[in-house]
């Protein structure tokens, strides 16, 4: 597959010395759904306005399929953007605004009002065409938006924080709406946002990013799996801290001693050395609670004190003092023959087991 | 009842201040020329009546229909130009001037003059556009004139540039508002869309900026259109205003009758231009959500 946006050594610095992006270089290959996902002030959003022509880079360059765009601007690119703030015009109706484009750059009124009803239909909105922008709710705006948005048939579909404005029901709808709508459509989208879940769900890749520069770039479950930095760690998902010393080590694994407990880990990026202090990040769904003093040698055990039980249902998440910083959880499947009233309780010694390939180890102290 | 809805002594009196002040100084006075509008004129006094006769010779007698006609003229030539030059100027205030602290400096520098007595800023024009003035002094020694003309003052022409002197930053001040709150989205998104921004500028700036317009040009003619102290210091024989007319009749022609109908008049046109204003204004308004 060919790449249709490569952005190369790009930098942009902002007046006043704010640098948004420092030397990022990513390429997106066609038909792919990628994600820029960072906390806000991380550069994500200048990415995708340097991506549309509202920014142009300080170094770098920018290329669309294949073509360098880094000096046209916004109205000479083949991508369209889905504003955060759907930025629809409030003295148009909806079929003018979705055909507003065609309509300027001189396309016969017939094919205009064609293309409109079809960017209508497909997003469910064809009974709504003649309403103003101010009388739709924030689901139908948004669907507006993306309706002129790929009206034009872009290359690229750029999206920034498409769905920040949406209460949590219709998000988690519209997540998978606009996943499916991808997967129709064979587009290339781009969105950002600062939402891990939405990032997850959606994409084919997902880019963290932190202060203007890629942290890491991979698909969604190995940057849940093996996240390279203790950052992509805790921005992804929830992950207990603990920090330690290694013991001893061996090329593909060590043992590192955390005061009152001692864990041994996998490394599969190769050794660390004896002495070195480490901080230790375990997810709590890959962490066991041990009933009747079951132990595996094969495992770390952990033991604490249970001090809150948090019951969501279908699982409960256990928060078990290990003797070290905040309190380890721990994430349990509830079941037939796990039911909640066969879980510890609180107050009460509890054996955690967590095998060595799922203790992840990052050099240095927890910079959070 | 609760006692916060019982109108309390000092609730009252907090009340009637101004109740008064708007009976005493606005509606008595406009009943008094209303009533006054309709009597008969007996030199050197008038006597009560109810005629339209009044009414009759301001369409009848060239001099007065003439004089609401040429009085309209300017103001709408006031109107026009003042947004000619206001608009543009808003734009760059409000678009192209990146510093926020050199933009509210600029801004300031137009709105200012407001602070400045409106006589003298109507004055310092007679002195700009005088035979002694600067504009003649200045054509004279760029070897222009031969001698100072004395046909930039006291005319029609003194009196537009005069009172669209004035009158500029009410124009501004509208358009600044409107255009500020613009969102700088929707201009992005026109671009996104392949428009390019002359284009842009005609269908999202121009369209949602005619609140700002509507309000302005309001302003504009309505102040031209009562205005009585430009014809007055730099208008000539040919420049006199419906005000000024309406002050002779109440002055030196001592024709109360016709002073008044002619302000009812006056009154009406005014009144009209503000309605058509707000309708207008009514269904251009667009929720900038």
């Amino acid at each position: 597959m060919s790449n249709v946006v490569e952005i190369t050594r790009v930098g942009k610095t902002f007046p006043g010395g704010v640098v948004a992006v420092e030397d990022v270089t990513l390429a997106v290959r066609e038909g792919e759904f990628i994600t820029l996902l960072g906390p806000s002030g991380c550069g994500k959003t200048t990415i995708l306005r340097l991506i549309a022509g509202f920014e142009r880079p300080d170094q770098g360059r920018i290329a669309l399929a294949g073509s360098d765009v880094t000096d046209l601007p916004p109205y000479r690119r083949q991508v369209n953007m889905v504003f955060q703030d759907y930025a629809l015009f409030p003295h148009m109706s909806v079929a003018q605004n979705v055909g507003y484009g065609l309509r300027v750059s001189g396309v016969p009124r017939g094919e205009v009002h064609v293309a409109v009803a079809a960017a209508l239909a497909s997003v469910g909105l064809t009974d709504k065409a003649e309403r103003r922008p101010h009388e739709l709710s924030g689901g139908q705006r948004q669907r507006v938006a993306l309706a002129r948005a790929l009206v034009r048939k872009p290359q690229v579909l750029l999206l920034d924080e498409p769905l920040s404005a949406l209460d949590a029901n219709l998000r988690a709808a519209m997540q998978v709406e606009l996943k499916h709508l991808h997967e129709r459509l064979g587009l290339t989208f781009i969105m950002v946002t600062h939402d891990q879940t939405e990032a997850l769900v959606m994409s084919d890749r997902v880019v963290v990013m932190q202060a203007g520069r890629i942290e890491q770039d991979g698909r969604p479950a190995e940057l849940y799996e093996r996240p390279r930095s203790l950052y992509v760690a805790q921005f992804l998902g929830t992950s207990n801290l603990l920090h330690g010393q290694v013991t001893a080590a061996e090329d593909d694994f060590a043992v590192i001693d955390c005061g009152s407990q001692r864990l041994s880990a996998e490394l599969p990026d190769g050794g660390l050395a004896v002495g070195a202090t480490v901080t230790l990040c375990i997810r709590p769904e890959k962490t066991q609670l041990l009933r009747n003093g079951r132990i595996d040698p094969a495992e770390n055990d952990l033991k604490g004190r249970l001090r809150e039980m948090l019951f969501h249902g279908s699982t409960a998440r256990l928060m078990v003092d290990v003797g070290q910083g905040e309190p380890f959880a721990v994430d349990v499947q509830l079941q037939d023959a796990l039911t909640a009233a066969d879980l510890p309780k609180v107050g009460e010694m509890v054996t955690l087991g967590v095998h060595p390939r799922n203790v992840a180890v990052f050099p240095g102290e927890d910079r959070r | 009842m609760s006692a916060a809805h019982r109108p309390g002594p000092l609730r009252a009196a907090i009340l009637s201040l101004p109740l008064v002040w708007t009976l005493a100084f606005l509606l008595v006075p406009y009943l008094i020329i209303f009533t006054i509008s309709f009597y008969t004129r007996k030199y050197p006094t008038f006597l009560p009546d109810f005629q339209f006769g009044n009414y009759l010779i301001i369409f009848e007698d060239p001099q007065y229909y003439q004089v609401l006609w040429r009085t309209a003229k300017i103001a709408l030539v006031v109107a026009l130009l003042a947004t000619l030059l206001s608009y543009p100027l808003a734009y760059v205030l409000v678009f192209k001037i990146r510093s926020a602290r050199l933009r509210a400096a600029l801004y300031l520098a137009v709105i200012v003059p407001l602070w400045v007595s409106y006589l003298l800023r109507a004055y310092i024009w007679k002195t700009i556009l005088g035979s002694e003035g600067i504009l003649n002094s200045f054509l004279v020694t760029l070897g222009l004139l031969d001698g100072p003309s004395p046909l930039f003052l006291y005319n029609q022409f003194a009196m537009v540039v005069t009172l669209t002197y004035i009158f500029v930053p009410f124009m501004v001040m509208p358009i600044y508002t409107a255009l500020e709150k613009i969102p700088r989205s929707l201009l992005e998104a026109s671009g996104d869309l392949g428009v390019g921004p002359l284009r842009s500028f005609l269908a999202i700036t121009l369209p949602l900026s005619m609140p700002g317009v509507i309000a302005g040009v309001t302003f504009t003619f309505c102040l031209t259109f009562g205005d009585f102290v430009a014809p007055l210091l730099v208008g000539g024989p040919d420049g006199q205003m419906i005000a000024n007319v309406i002050a002779s009749q109440f002055g030196a022609t001592l024709n109360w009758p016709l002073g008044s109908a002619l302000s009812i008049v006056m009154l009406l046109v005014v009144l009209a231009v503000l309605s058509l204003s707000a309708r207008l204004d009514r269904t251009g308004r667009v929720e900038l959500a």
